[in-house]
C-alpha cells in the first residue's frame, strides 16, 4: 500500500472511540456484539460509497475552494503535491463525509445508526504523488510504482468549473483510495464497477445454502443512490456479497502467475481437496468436485469447509476486479490445521498486493501471523524456511500489520485498544486472558 | 556472639510449632499419602540437614498473599536444608505420578513458593542459604508432556525441551525487564526421578540421595 490514514469515529453505534490505521493486513479481535463487524463495513461502506459524495456541480465550500484554487495554479504544469495540498484534499473530503455521514450509514446499515464523528486523519504516503498532464486525450489516469504515483489529467485550453470539479473528485479519490478501492469513474463491468473492495461476511455458509432464494429477493437491490431501493432486511455489505455470488463464473484464462490463479490453486489444491464449477444461468449454479472423482455434488451436500470457502475460491477463479479484501472471521467452519493454511493464503495475498482486513475468534490465526512476522525477523530464517517448506510472500513484516481489540466497557459501550508488538508478535489479551482463565480451571479441576 | 547451631537447634525445639521438622536423622521416609498419587521414597542424607516433611500441610508464613491465583497457596510435598560447610542448601521435593504440561506448571508454583517460605524459616532459623545452589527433585511414574498452547504475543516456552530435559526448573522471582524471560527468573537444577510401582502396595517407591 503506497498510502496509509487513519478513520476515526466517535459515538459510532457501540463504538465510543475508535482510531484504525489502514495497514495491508488488518485484523479486528474482541467480544462477539462488540462493534467489530459494525467498523469493517463502516470502512468497506467508506471504500464502495464514499466515491459518490462529490458534489455534483462546482462547490463554494471553504474546503473545496482551497482545492480548486490549488489545482488552478498547476494547470499543465507536471507539479509534486506535497503534504500540505493533500491536507487540503482531505480535509474537503472530511467535510463531504461530515456533511454526508448520515446518509453514508443509512446506506450501509439499511438501518439508523448513528455516529458523532467520522473523519479521516494521519494521512501517510511512501512515495511521491505527481501531477501530470496529457497532451491527447481525454481520460483520466493513474498509476504508480514504487519511487511514485501519478494522476494524469488531459490538458487543454482552459477548463470550466465544473471540469475542475470532475478533476479534483478524482485527485482527491485518488490520494485517499490508492491501492485500496476503485478509482473514480471506473467502468463497470457486469454490475460491479472494477477495483471496488469485496466483503465476505460471517455465516457465509448459511449464504451459499440459500443463496438462490436470497439472491431473488435482493435481486433488485443496487448500489443506487436511493435509500429506499435496498428493500431488503440486510446491511449493504451482505446485499453486495449476495449479488457478488451472482456474478460467479469459472475463467479459464488467468495467468498462472496471477496472484488470484495462485489463490485458486492454493484453495483447490490444500483446502478443499477438489475444484468448485459454476454453471450459469439465471443464478449460478455452484458445485464441488472432490478430487479423483468425476461425480459433481451440490453445495448442499458438500462439507461445510467447502460451501465456507467457495466464495473465495470462486473469487479468485471468476477472475473478478477487487482491490481490497474483507473477510469476517475467516476460520470459520475450519480445523486449526486449515485455520493455518487460511492465515497463510492471507498473508500471502497481503504480500502480493491485496490489503486483506478480517475480524477473527481465531487464536491460530494470529498465532500463525506472530509467527511469520517472527520468522521474518529471525536472522536464521533462511534455514527455517526450508525446515518448515515456507517462501518468501509467507513472512510478514511487522509494518504491514495492525491489530485492534473490541473492549467493552461496563456502560455497554465498546473502546477501541491499538495491540503493540513484542518481538513475538502481537499480544493479543483478549485470547490469552481466555487462555489463562481455561488453564486455571485445569489445575483447579485435575487435582493432584 | 551467638553460637549458629545453638540458635536452630533453640528455635526449632522450642519456637517452632510442635513436630515442625523432622527428628534429625540420616534417613528418612517421606510419602505422600494421596490415594491417587501414592509414594514412599527413602530418602538419605549424609550430612547435617533439617527435614520438613510434608511441608503443604504445614503451617507457613502467614504474609504472602494465599488466593488460588497468587501461585502462593500450595507448597511442595517435603524440604531438606543440607549443611554444605559453612552454608546450607534447600532441597524441594515434589511427588507426582504424572507429570504433564499443566502439572509442571503447577510445580513451579509450589516451587517458588516453597523456596520463598524457605528463605524465610532459613532466616528465622539464622542458616546462610546459597540460593543458586537450591535443588529440585520431582518423583514421578509417567511422563506425558504435551503441545502447550502459547500466548499470542508471548514468548513460547516448550516446557519439556526447555525445562524437563535440561535438569533445570525456572522460578519467577521478578519483572520480566525489557520483555526478557530470563531476566526475571532463576534457574534452580532439577532432577526428574522415575519411580517403579510396587505391585503389592500399588504405591510408587525408590530411594533418593542427597547429598
Amino acid at each position: 500500500m503506497r498510502t496509509n490514514w487513519t478513520l476515526h469515529v466517535e459515538k459510532f453505534a457501540k463504538i465510543n472511540v475508535a482510531e484504525v490505521r489502514t495497514t495491508p493486513l488488518m485484523c479486528f479481535v474482541g467480544d462477539n456484539n462488540s462493534g467489530k463487524s459494525y467498523l469493517l463495513s463502516l470502512l468497506w461502506g467508506i471504500l464502495t460509497l464514499g466515491k459518490e459524495y462529490f458534489p455534483k456541480s462546482p462547490s463554494e465550500a471553504k474546503s473545496y475552494k482551497h482545492c480548486e484554487n490549488w489545482l488552478k495554479t498547476c494547470l499543465g504544469k507536471e507539479t509534486e503535491i506535497s503534504e500540505d495540498v493533500i491536507a487540503l484534499y482531505v480535509q474537503w473530503y472530511n467535510d463531504l463525509l461530515a456533511k454526508n455521514k448520515g446518509n453514508i450509514l443509512k446506506r450501509i446499515f439499511n438501518h439508523d445508526v448513528d455516529a458523532a464523528i467520522i473523519e479521516i486523519k494521519n494521512y501517510k504516503r511512501n512515495n511521491k504523488l505527481i501531477l501530470r498532464w496529457n497532451e491527447e486525450g481525454q481520460r483520466f489516469s493513474s498509476g504508480s510504482n514504487t519511487a511514485e504515483s501519478y494522476v494524469k489529467f488531459p490538458e487543454q485550453q482552459e477548463y470550466s468549473r465544473e471540469q475542475l470539479l470532475r478533476m479534483n473528485a478524482y485527485l482527491c479519490w485518488y490520494i485517499l483510495m490508492e491501492g485500496i478501492a476503485a478509482p473514480l469513474y471506473t467502468n463497470i463491468i457486469k454490475g460491479r464497477r472494477m477495483g471496488e473492495p469485496i466483503y465476505l461476511p460471517a455465516s457465509r455458509t448459511g449464504f451459499m445454502l440459500t443463496y438462490p432464494q436470497l439472491v431473488e429477493a435482493s435481486i433488485r437491490a443496487t448500489f443506487a443512490s436511493e435509500i429506499a431501493e435496498n428493500t431488503t432486511s440486510l446491511t449493504l455489505p451482505y446485499v453486495d456479497f449476495l449479488q457478488l455470488i451472482t456474478k460467479f463464473e469459472i475463467k479459464s484464462k488467468t495467468k498462472k502467475t496471477d496472484v488470484k490463479s495462485w489463490a485458486a490453486e492454493y484453495i483447490e489444491n490444500n483446502m478443499i481437496k477438489g475444484s468448485v464449477s459454476v454453471k450459469k444461468d439465471t443464478i449460478p449454479i455452484i458445485r464441488y468436485k472432490p478430487k479423483g472423482t468425476e461425480k459433481e455434488l451440490p453445495l448442499f451436500v458438500s462439507s461445510s469447509i467447502v460451501t465456507e470457502i467457495s466464495p473465495l475460491l470462486l473469487l479468485f477463479k471468476s477472475d473478478i476486479d477487487f482491490k481490497s479484501l474483507i473477510i469476517e472471521e475467516p476460520e470459520a467452519h475450519l480445523h486449526p490445521e486449515l485455520q493455518v493454511k487460511m492465515s497463510r493464503l492471507i498473508v500471502n495475498l497481503i504480500n502480493r498486493g491485496i490489503p486483506v482486513w478480517i475480524t477473527t475468534h481465531s487464536d491460530t490465526i494470529l498465532q500463525h501471523i506472530n509467527n511469520m512476522i517472527m520468522l521474518n525477523n529471525n536472522p536464521e530464517n533462511k534455514a527455517l524456511i526450508e525446515k518448515y517448506n515456507y517462501k518468501k510472500d509467507d513472512m510478514l513484516d511487522t509494518s504491514n500489520v495492525s491489530m485492534y481489540q473490541f473492549c467493552q466497557r461496563s456502560d455497554g459501550k465498546t473502546d477501541l485498544k491499538s495491540l503493540e508488538t513484542t518481538e513475538y508478535g502481537f499480544v493479543v489479551p483478549t485470547f490469552n486472558d481466555a487462555l489463562e482463565k481455561i488453564t486455571e480451571q485445569v489445575y483447579d479441576f485435575q487435582g493432584e | 556472639m551467638l553460637d549458629a547451631r545453638a540458635r536452630y537447634i533453640y528455635i526449632r525445639d522450642e519456637l517452632m510449632a510442635e513436630n515442625y521438622f523432622e527428628i534429625e536423622s540420616n534417613q528418612y521416609v517421606l510419602e505422600e499419602t494421596k490415594e491417587s498419587g501414592k509414594t514412599k521414597l527413602d530418602v538419605i542424607v549424609n550430612k547435617e540437614n533439617i527435614c520438613i516433611a510434608n511441608f503443604d500441610e504445614k503451617k507457613r508464613c502467614g504474609f504472602f498473599k494465599d488466593g488460588s491465583t497468587s501461585g502462593m497457596k500450595k507448597c511442595s510435598d517435603h524440604i531438606v536444608f543440607i549443611r554444605n560447610g559453612d552454608s546450607w542448601k534447600i532441597c524441594i521435593i515434589e511427588m507426582k505420578t504424572t507429570v504433564n504440561g499443566d502439572t509442571w506448571r503447577a510445580v513451579k508454583q509450589k516451587v517458588r513458593a516453597s523456596f520463598l517460605n524457605c528463605l524465610a524459616i532459613a532466616a528465622v532459623l539464622g542458616l546462610p542459604i546459597v540460593e543458586t545452589e537450591t535443588e529440585v527433585y520431582t518423583t514421578y511414574e509417567h511422563e506425558k508432556f504435551g503441545v502447550n498452547k502459547p500466548k499470542l504475543g508471548e514468548r513460547y516456552t516448550d516446557l519439556k525441551k526447555d525445562e524437563w530435559d535440561k535438569h533445570r526448573i525456572p522460578v519467577h522471582i521478578a519483572g520480566d525487564y525489557n520483555n526478557d524471560y530470563d531476566a526475571g527468573r532463576i534457574y534452580f537444577k532439577h532432577t526428574a526421578y522415575k519411580l517403579e510401582r510396587d505391585l503389592d502396595t500399588n504405591q510408587l517407591e525408590g530411594v533418593l540421595v542427597l547429598s
